[in-house]
């Protein structure tokens, strides 16, 4: 069991397009005043995004903290990994050496953390769709050890044409937005947090089958301890989506307003049957 | 107190070969087998050197693993599976074992399927025949290759990337998550690493020469290093485990995208000891992150000659080279091996160019026949610093048994 506080909560969603990476359509006009421009043509989108997101309502003159930085994705910075490829290819010995620091699967955290000072814990956690559940777990982990104290959870991806070709291989039926989610969660008691991880063994063991494949991926809804199911509070009729940008937002907005007692319940399910779930209470209520 | 986590079984694949055998004798004969890469582009000088798993190595591996591995070899793929399924044999497990029924899988990589993006990119393969390139599939193949049904992930943190995931595993260990857990570090030749080190000139035609006042570069290195973990009340009876994991310490620099920062790794050291209730003098033995690289060897040599004066260090990037994500998953299966045998194989330079005056093992192997703490270190571009601290294995449970 964990504990902790939540004190903000954000999403951004880009558009739906084939080629986000290089045509993110639309974007908040704050964008560049917020994350400056200085180095930018080295960053992909994803590495952009989850800088605004910190950056964005952040205190700039905040000094140095132990904060832990956990970044959920699939595919992170793939699309400046793929880009260093080209530079190469295309520029030779007027390659830039500004380009490598941008183009390795954890480019995204390294400039979170140096951006914002936190010196704490980084990881970039990829568990495909059950990425979700397991970055939270490893913030809250943070705070359980005394490690820091605030943890700045990023959840997402922006796909680059080839991780749109790279996703969409799997056939899951599940719909493809490139969008990232931001929580800061503090610690604290005001919510407990409880894990349970699981799986449906034939999936797991590669046993051919699609019996739940309808459930891959994340839901969120809110419960009576358990009791009751709110299915108002899933998302209705949207498909459901492979990035874990959205699921997490939604999920930590219900647990933001969470009545005393109450919980909200966030599950992800994998397209190799691995379950994992994270049931958040608001302390108080009848039941305490 | 915090459950006692202990290593029971040990797998790896290098260039020294398929095994943790070959990988220990290579390391106490300090022999490396570096080659020439071919130049990858127009900025690339020729005659950089780096270490590849030898061919033998891998079609042995590839011999090991899943048939849907087989089908499509990535190689950190074929070589974390493999490293995987030598471990839990080590252990005395077999693939779907009770005890990795529920396993926590963790696998620390910094490029993961690299080889399945680049050939994307390059249009070399289409994607059904990269295989994909989601890094996720490499824990899920290795997972599904030992028989766990638990929590399967990766963690990217660069070149720390392996002790980071040792630590995500030690907390899942300890927090009751499972009993088990099947962790350690994989990376496979990057031809983006490579245009990325030499586009840096942190690449080139010497050999890595870690504390030596004559380095110059790093030499790249593939491969895969995995472990299995085992709570206390989980260790099989009659087995001896190789060592005790004491704590991982992780934090980040947030100083600057690729130089370390002095102060950031010296508080990882802080938090190392911290963590685990240690004194820089209990630690005798510390198998340094030892790059090669100037600024690196600087800053490490520093710290262990004014806070570690009384250790041995070694460091094992000069034999077998350095091995990206999977080099601290390199240096974890040596501080266990060094625990089990109390021997400390030696830095593959001179001691007369021993820059700092820090007690840097050369030439012999050297035994420590009361080696009672190993310190692992693992630091990365992004300020990524992990260091893991093994044991001897005493255990109480033993009595049990």
């Amino acid at each position: 069991m964990f504990q902790f506080n939540l004190s903000r909560v954000a999403l951004l969603a880009l558009e739906e397009r084939e080629t986000p990476d290089v045509d993110p359509g639309e974007l908040p006009a704050d964008l560049w005043d917020v994350i400056g421009t200085g180095g930018d043509q080295f960053r992909d989108w994803f590495t952009r995004l989850c800088l605004y997101m910190v950056l964005s309502g952040g205190d700039p003159s905040r000094p140095r903290t132990d904060d832990t930085v956990v970044i959920g994705t699939e595919y992170g910075n793939a699309a400046a990994v793929a880009g260093l490829q080209r530079a190469a290819a295309e520029q030779g010995r007027r390659l830039s050496a500004q380009a490598f620091p941008q183009a390795h699967s954890s480019s995204a955290s390294a400039f979170v953390n140096l951006t914002i000072g936190a010196t704490g814990r980084s990881i970039t956690v990829n568990a495909a769709q059950l990425t979700p559940v397991l970055s939270l777990w490893q913030v809250l982990s943070a705070f359980a050890h005394g490690r820091s104290g605030a943890g700045h959870l990023l959840v997402g991806d922006v796909y680059s044409a080839e991780a749109l070709a790279d996703a969409r291989h799997d056939e899951t039926g599940l719909r493809h937005r490139s969008g990232v989610a931001y929580g800061v969660l503090t610690a604290g008691d005001e919510f407990t947090a409880r894990f349970e991880f699981a799986s449906d063994e034939k999936d797991v063991e590669g046993t051919e089958g699609t019996e739940g494949r309808e459930h891959v991926g994340g839901h969120t809804w809110t419960s009576d301890d358990g009791d009751g199911r709110s299915p108002a509070a899933i998302g209705g009729d949207q498909p459901v989506e492979r990035n874990g940008a959205f699921v997490t937002a939604e999920f930590l907005r219900l647990v933001l307003g969470l009545r005393p007692g109450r919980s909200a319940v966030l599950r992800c399910r994998g397209l190799d049957g691995r379950r994992a779930t994270v049931t958040v209470s608001r302390k108080g209520g009848s039941d305490g | 107190m915090d459950e006692r986590i202990f290593v029971t079984g040990l797998g790896m694949i290098s260039p020294a070969g398929a095994g943790v055998t070959p990988f220990w004798v290579d390391l106490c004969a300090a022999r490396s087998r570096f080659e020439e890469l071919t130049p990858l582009y127009a900025g690339m000088k020729p005659g950089v050197l780096a270490a590849r798993v030898p061919r033998g190595a891998r079609m042995a591996a590839l011999e090991r693993v899943s048939a849907a591995t087989r089908a499509r070899p990535r190689a950190a793929s074929v070589f974390a599976e493999y490293a995987a399924l030598a471990a839990i044999a080590d252990a005395g497990m077999v693939p779907g074992d009770p005890g990795l029924r529920n396993a926590v899988v963790c696998v620390g990589t910094n490029d993961g399927h690299a080889d399945a993006l680049e050939n994307l990119v390059a249009g070399r393969k289409d994607l059904a025949g990269t295989g994909g390139f989601s890094s996720y599939s490499i824990a899920e193949g290795v997972a599904r290759a030992v028989g766990s049904t638990g929590p399967a992930f990766v963690v990217h943190n660069t070149c720390a990337s392996s002790n980071v995931a040792l630590s995500c595993a030690l907390e899942m260990l300890r927090s009751g998550v499972a009993d088990t857990a099947v962790v350690g570090g994989c990376d496979s030749y990057s031809e983006k690493n490579t245009i990325g080190f030499s586009s840096l000139q942190a690449i080139g035609p010497t050999a890595c020469r870690p504390f030596s006042r004559n380095r110059r570069y790093v030499t790249p290195s593939e491969g895969a290093g995995i472990m299995v973990l085992r709570t206390e009340r989980a260790v099989a009876a009659g087995r001896a485990p190789y060592a005790e994991l004491l704590t991982v310490a992780v934090n980040n620099d947030a100083s600057h995208p690729t130089a370390p920062n002095s102060e950031g790794v010296a508080d990882c050291h802080r938090r190392a000891l911290d963590q685990c209730g240690l004194k820089a003098d209990d630690i005798d033995v510390i198998f340094a992150h030892g790059t090669g690289s100037r600024a690196n060897d600087s800053i490490e040599g520093a710290i262990f000659a004014e806070t570690y004066p009384h250790a041995a260090v070694t460091a094992i990037k000069g034999t077998i080279g350095h091995l990206m994500g999977a080099a601290g998953a390199a240096g974890a299966v040596a501080s266990c091996l060094a625990l089990e045998k109390r021997l400390v194989p030696p830095t593959a330079v001179g001691a007369e160019e021993v820059e700092v005056g820090i007690d840097l093992v050369t030439g012999a192997p050297r035994a420590v026949p009361r080696l009672r703490h190993v310190q692992n270190n693992a630091f990365g571009f992004g300020g990524y610093n992990a260091i893991a601290i093994f044991g001897a294995a005493t255990r109480e449970a033993s009595d049990d048994d």
